[in-house]
């Protein structure tokens, strides 16, 4: 994870009733989303029956990133709050920052095709942990920087203040469609919110001591370095290593799209313009509905997971297509909001 | 009440229909025999110049259908038009579809049965520039109909044939209607909280280097409605063209037949000719035919292709279909106002309706009301039906647009269903295309209906409890065409083609105690995964049970929808009742490995043939060019095969 603009750690821990936490929990969830549309594009971009392992390592993170919007987001329901998803401001621009000032100056990232550059210099970065595990021989160990993971962990620590009775909403809250999260969700009080702040940590960055945030399944950031090694992370007798099962990539098959998208990819009134105005509408219509979800009709999150079926149908079809008829690059997905789709 | 009343939108645009092209030949179902480069794109262009047909012109074709940048472009009060916004809100708006769900979807029958394609999930919106909804609403599922084969000149490999699509919008929810006072009105007027909607649809693209590909123009029309009236027709005057018996697309004056609806209290006809007048290009500019006028017969033995006098009819007006700007803005509605004319004004209601061609020596009929004023049709006339279920239909039958007694006989009547489907002039596949239609067992139906004086009445379809018998083999079910006759129907009288119920009836399938993927599961599945490589290719692949476990949740959800939800799986809404709760039982029903069953490879039973197969088809009379993947070559081939059972 990376430097986090400090004021938000400090207004958390300035925080003195539950309204006050409204806003940072908002940002919160703006920047698990802001993650979504670049590790989504780049799993995208895959062509379909080529490089199938990575695939499903970012299709796992995705889902993760996922998880962890939807607990942000149900724990400000349960405090009374309202997310506000479907808006132009929600979705940041591409290319440009992550929100909350995360990584300071100069961070920019790209909606691209997947490439291990991308995973070694943008992902990668993203989900640094403050304290980065050296393994192997490959990843020099990094210096620590204030994190996302300090402003989590400062708001469960400032949770944990609050009353039960601040924790309820249950029935707006959005239940998790891939699975029961017992103990987590709904969240209910202090203590199921800290395991929510505790998966969303524990999942991104790992701890301190241990990459695997579950058996098998290590957090983000090293699912991350093993596709940018090639091979799975093992434990050794002195640690870890990506010294596991070889992730086969082929270059070939990703592809061949243009980064960072913008409408104008295809001029008005062509195939390649259908394509990608219909990607962004799809886009709105998920934000739409996932908005809708949060505010009071938790069911639209099944209109949600359909809208996503549909999103990646979309996706590969405008990658499929190139910008100019008989050249090599191709079109991409546009994540913008509009209205009236 | 109907669309053709007042206050009425206008509204055009474009419509996208990706329609997913492999399942357009029936023998692309037999899974056994299935290869891969059926899942191919067409090889070489379509109009007549394919050389290969492989899965036709859009193998991954997703079923959606969307409006794309549609507008209302006019508002029509009695005896005015408002164009502008200024001069009413509702101008301008945006015609969308639903903002948080997926896209509607167009779904045929059958691949025996493609001519009645109906949209499932279509949300209907009206939004200002903003994107606020001014008003938001469920478009009921209706089957398209009024096919003919309107554009005189193809280009590329567009769909040559218009067609019509009419519904009702239901769930209502009306925004802030402050600026729109037609809007308010057309709220007061939907006092069943319904409203009418019709869209004509041309000029859709079918070639994958055309800019337009996959879309095609929309101009259609909003307006009140009332619960007694007919939802997908307009229970009014009919007009009907005489066709060839071999090509019923093709009037043989040019012209197609529509609806009117008489307002007799003001002395006013509404005629819909949006999709009677052929056009040139997929623009949607009209064929020039000369001048064109409504006018209502001084007898009623006049007949289509015949020249008469002034004397012999009474003109209503003029079409004026060759003012620029006229379709967009009226959608071919025309009001023609008559009180100034006592004949009219006495006689409208009990003489035929023509439309006639101004000719220096006289004029000619190009299209007239059916003979006597009668007219007869089911409402909702697309059914599936799961072995042991029934279905109500609902037939309306008028006289001169009012209601009216009369009789019909229905007899079984495949002339425009069954055969490969398309391409089977040109395809390589040489296993047996089904019959339809067979056995009438399976289906119950009475011969006769006959419909008292309030114009209404209800027949029972019933399907065998036990099902057709797997006739087909390879695919499930049957396709029934159920025809109707007007008993003593004056001599001469033209009926529309279309006019005809379907009925899709599923096989008796019984579901397993423990549903198994070799035995019970696979069969069902691999024809999908074959038939629907968007699915399999980028998302799960349904021959293979390792792809389908790992996406188990989705299936679950996705095949327990309501079949009305844009999201409901299978897209092509062709699974019974059975077979779907087998395939949720195995989805949910795990084994000691915590996943669905596998069950025993050599459990695994490919298709069976058909128990009746169709004769190969006579080459058809009409040398109209094959259109691989098209609805046209489709007809010609249904066409042709009910020809050949026949000789």
């Amino acid at each position: 994870m990376l430097k986090i603009d400090p004021k938000y750690v400090e207004a958390v821990r300035a925080a003195e009733d539950k309204t006050d936490l409204y806003w940072l929990l908002q940002s919160a969830i703006e920047l698990e989303h802001s993650t979504i549309p670049p590790y989504l594009t780049a799993w995208y971009s895959l062509k379909p029956g080529l490089n199938d392992e990575i695939g499903r390592l970012l299709r796992s993170v995705v889902i993760e990133e996922m998880l962890h919007m939807t607990l942000a987001a149900n724990i400000l329901v349960a405090l009374g709050g309202a997310p506000s998803i479907d808006g132009e401001d929600f979705v940041p621009r591409y290319p440009g920052p992550l929100p909350m000032g995360i990584g300071g100056d100069g961070f920019v990232v790209h909606i691209a095709p997947f490439s291990l550059p991308l995973v070694r210099d943008t992902f990668m970065v993203i989900e640094e942990p403050e304290h980065p595990i050296e393994i192997g021989t490959l990843m020099a160990a990094a210096p620590t920087y204030r994190t996302i993971g300090e402003f989590y962990t400062a708001l469960k620590d400032k949770l944990a203040e609050l009353p039960d009775s601040d924790f309820g909403h249950v029935d707006r809250q959005v239940p998790w469609p891939m699975g029961p999260l017992p103990g987590i969700l709904p969240i209910v009080d202090a203590q199921s919110a800290a395991r929510a702040i505790d998966l969303i940590i524990r999942q991104g960055e790992g701890t301190s001591t241990d990459p695997f945030e579950s058996p098998g399944e290590p957090s983000h950031y090293y699912r991350f370095g093993e596709v940018y090694n090639g091979s799975r992370l093992i434990r050794t007798k002195d640690g870890f290593s990506y010294g596991g099962e070889p992730i086969a990539f082929v270059s070939d098959g990703v592809h061949a799209m243009k980064p960072d998208p913008t409408p104008e990819q295809f001029a008005p009134g062509t195939y390649g313009r259908l394509l990608s105005d219909n990607f962004t509408a799809g886009y709105s219509a998920l934000l739409n509905s996932l908005h809708a979800a949060f505010n009071g009709d938790p069911k639209q999150i099944d209109a949600a997971m359909g809208l996503m079926y549909q999103l990646r149908f979309m996706a590969q079809k405008l990658m499929s297509t190139p910008l100019v008829a008989g050249e090599r690059a191709t079109g991409g997905p546009v994540y913008r909001y509009t209205r009236g789709a | 009440m109907s669309y053709l009343s007042w206050p009425r939108l206008h509204f055009a645009g474009r419509f996208q229909a990706d329609t997913s092209t492999i399942n357009n030949d029936v023998r692309h179902y037999k899974s056994d025999a299935f290869l891969p480069q059926f899942q191919a794109p067409m090889v070489g262009h379509g109009g007549g110049g394919a050389d290969r047909t492989n899965g036709y012109w859009n193998p991954e074709g997703t079923g959606a259908w969307r409006m794309v940048g549609c507008r209302v472009t006019a508002v029509a009060l009695p005896g005015r038009r408002l164009t502008a916004d200024t001069e009413d809100g509702a101008v301008g708006l945006r015609l969308g579809g639903s903002s948080d769900r997926v896209a509607a979807k167009l779904v045929d029958l059958d691949p025996q049965q493609q001519l009645a394609s109906q949209i499932w999930g279509l949300r209907v919106t009206l939004l200002d520039a903003r994107g606020e909804a001014l008003l938001d609403s469920r478009y009921e599922v209706g089957t398209f109909t009024d096919l003919w084969k309107r554009q005189q000149i193809p280009q590329n490999f567009d769909q040559t044939l218009g067609a019509a699509f009419q519904s009702t919008l239901c769930d209502l929810t009306w925004g802030d209607l402050g600026a729109s006072p037609a809007l308010a009105k057309l709220r007061a007027a939907s006092r069943d909280g319904i409203l009418s909607i019709r869209f004509n649809v041309f000029g859709f693209d079918r070639d994958p280097t055309a800019d337009d590909y996959t879309t095609g123009v929309v101009i259609g029309t909003i307006g009140p409605a009332a619960r007694r009236e007919p939802r997908f027709f307009v229970a009014g005057r009919q007009l009907v063209a005489a066709t060839p018996a071999d090509n019923p697309f093709g009037p043989l004056d040019r012209v197609y037949g529509f609806q009117a609806a008489d307002h007799p209290r003001r002395r006013a006809l509404v005629a819909d000719l949006g999709n009677a007048l052929p056009i040139v290009t997929a623009a949607g500019d009209f064929l020039d035919i000369g001048a064109l006028e409504l006018a209502v017969g001084r007898r009623d033995d006049i007949t289509q292709g015949q020249t008469v006098t002034d004397a012999d009819v009474a003109i209503l007006g003029e079409v004026p279909y060759r003012t620029p700007g006229w379709y967009p803005e009226t959608a071919g509605v025309v009001d023609f106002d008559y009180g100034e004319d006592p004949w009219l004004c006495e006689h409208i209601a009990e003489a035929p309706l023509m439309l006639v061609q101004r000719h220096s020596d006289g004029l000619r009929v190009l299209v007239r009301e059916t003979a006597g004023g009668l007219y007869a049709r089911a409402d909702a006339h697309v059914f599936r039906l799961d072995p042991g279920a029934s279905a109500t239909v609902d037939y309306h039958a008028t006289r001169y647009g009012r209601p009216t007694a009369l009789t019909l006989a229905l007899s079984f009547d495949d002339t425009i269903i069954g055969g490969a489907g398309t391409g089977a002039t040109l395809n390589a596949e040489r296993w047996p295309v089904p019959a339809v239609g067979v056995p009438t067992e399976a289906i119950a139906f009475p011969a006769t209906l006959a419909i008292p004086k309030s114009g209404r009445a209800r027949l029972r379809i019933r399907a065998a409890r036990k099902g057709p018998g797997r006739p087909r083999g390879y695919l499930d079910g049957q396709v029934y065409g159920i025809g109707q006759t007007i008993a003593d129907a004056p001599p001469g009288y033209l009926s529309k083609p279309l006019d005809f119920v379907s009925v899709l009836i599923w096989d008796a399938w019984r579901i397993p105690d423990k549903p198994t993927w070799h035995r019970d599961i696979r069969p069902i599945f691999e024809q999908y995964g074959n038939l629907y490589p968007i699915m399999s290719r980028h998302l799960v692949d349904l021959g293979d049970y390792d792809s389908v476990v790992r996406h188990l949740r989705a299936l679950v959800h996705s095949f327990a929808l309501p079949v009305a939800d844009p999201n409901s799986m299978p897209v092509s809404r062709d699974l019974s009742a059975n077979k779907r709760a087998g395939i949720l039982k195995w989805l949910t029903t795990p084994g000691p490995d915590g996943l669905p069953l596998r069950g025993e490879p050599a459990a695994y039973r490919a298709p069976p043939p058909p128990r009746f197969a169709a004769p190969p088809p006579k080459k058809p009379a009409t040398a109209a060019p094959p259109e691989p993947g098209g609805k046209l070559d489709y007809l010609m081939q249904a066409i042709a095969t009910q020809t050949a059972k026949k000789a």
